[in-house]
């Protein structure tokens, strides 16, 4: 990534961050709110990366990212047994 | 009759530097302009346009009605463009006020530009509301953007017909080597209409100690062509070239 590119994504989360008015306690309740929900459905391995952007067009992006070491099996419903 | 304010939100960016060169092409060019010193407390357009000397009256004389307003206005040291200054009394000027002596002097004058002070307290309003168009300056950097992105929402709740975006001092050997934003990129962050882009240049700084402007300056074609754009509604902005003589 070249210097300025750094510096423009810099700035894009910078002004994302003041738009939001995205605090690092917002971050860290949004984050874990994300972890406990991911890992009702996979066996999460590591970090779960959250980040939020502004994209080029003005819309805000939401990425959340994560490896999982498998997919939780479950039951969404009550199988009924007669 | 066009009322622009040249805004910013960070100190130090070139507001007072852009309104003055402005406010001599768009004179030079033969439109009438007045220039008012919105920046009331710590005024310096008066010392940029090189008429410290000549200030009589200021726009709290106007006000107090100690002068009219046509009495308060200075001349310009190179062009037929006129000055209202202020000074540290006219702090306590209302919006309202200060709006009327604008729309008094856009009459008789082509354009009016005020130059809006630093911050977005109770001087930025009384600049703000007092004109009908706005232009945000700013320069590449990290800082400035985010100040400048803060003006551009806080100008949405104005009722102006137009804002558009200057990018000062910008540095071609910079952007060629990927070391600085370039202006096209900054107006793209801040999704800003760019009407400017106005080079680093030293002689700016220079000449405008004296309160003058160097005619070979390599900022001159810039803000012929920002002045060319104001005037006209126009929104062709040219890149300035790489400067062989210093990198």
């Amino acid at each position: 990534m070249r210097f300025k590119d750094k510096v423009s994504a810099r700035i894009r989360d910078m002004l994302t961050n003041d738009k939001l008015g995205l605090s690092d306690g917002f971050m860290t309740a949004f984050q874990a709110d994300v972890t406990h929900l991911v890992k009702d459905y996979f066996d999460v391995s590591g970090q779960i990366d959250v980040k939020i952007f502004e994209n080029e067009d003005g819309k805000y992006g939401i990425k959340i990212s994560a490896l999982a070491d498998k997919i939780n099996t479950f039951e969404t419903t009550f199988k009924k047994k007669f | 009759m066009r009322k622009i304010v040249i805004t910013s939100g960070k100190g130090g960016v070139g507001k007072t530097t852009i309104t003055a060169n402005l406010g001599r092409k768009l004179s030079a060019d033969g439109y009438k302009v007045v220039l008012v010193d919105g920046d009331v407390g710590l005024n310096n357009l008066d010392v940029a346009m090189g008429i410290e000397n000549r200030v009589v009256y200021d726009i709290s004389d106007v006000l107090a009605g100690r002068c009219r307003p046509f009495q308060a206005l200075a001349l310009d040291v190179e062009t037929s463009a006129r000055i209202l200054p202020s000074s540290a009394n006219s702090a306590d000027i209302s919006a309202q006020a200060f709006r009327g002596v604008v729309d008094s002097l856009a009459e008789t004058f082509d354009f009016v530009l005020i130059d809006c002070p630093a911050g977005i307290e109770h001087g930025f309003h009384r600049a703000v509301s007092s004109a009908d168009e706005a232009i945000v300056v700013t320069t590449p950097s990290a800082s400035a953007i985010r100040d400048a992105d803060k003006v551009l929402r806080l100008l949405s709740t104005y009722p102006l017909k137009d804002v558009a975006l200057v990018v000062n001092r910008t540095r071609a050997d910079l952007i060629a080597r990927g070391e600085m934003l370039s202006a096209k990129e900054t107006a793209n962050i801040l999704h800003a209409t760019l009407i400017g882009i106005i080079p680093d240049d030293d002689y700016i700084t220079v000449f405008q100690q004296l309160g003058k402007t160097a005619d070979f300056a390599p900022s001159k074609r810039a803000f012929a062509t920002l002045s060319r754009n104001v005037a006209e509604n126009t929104r062709d902005v040219e890149v300035p070239r790489r400067r062989w003589w210093r990198r």
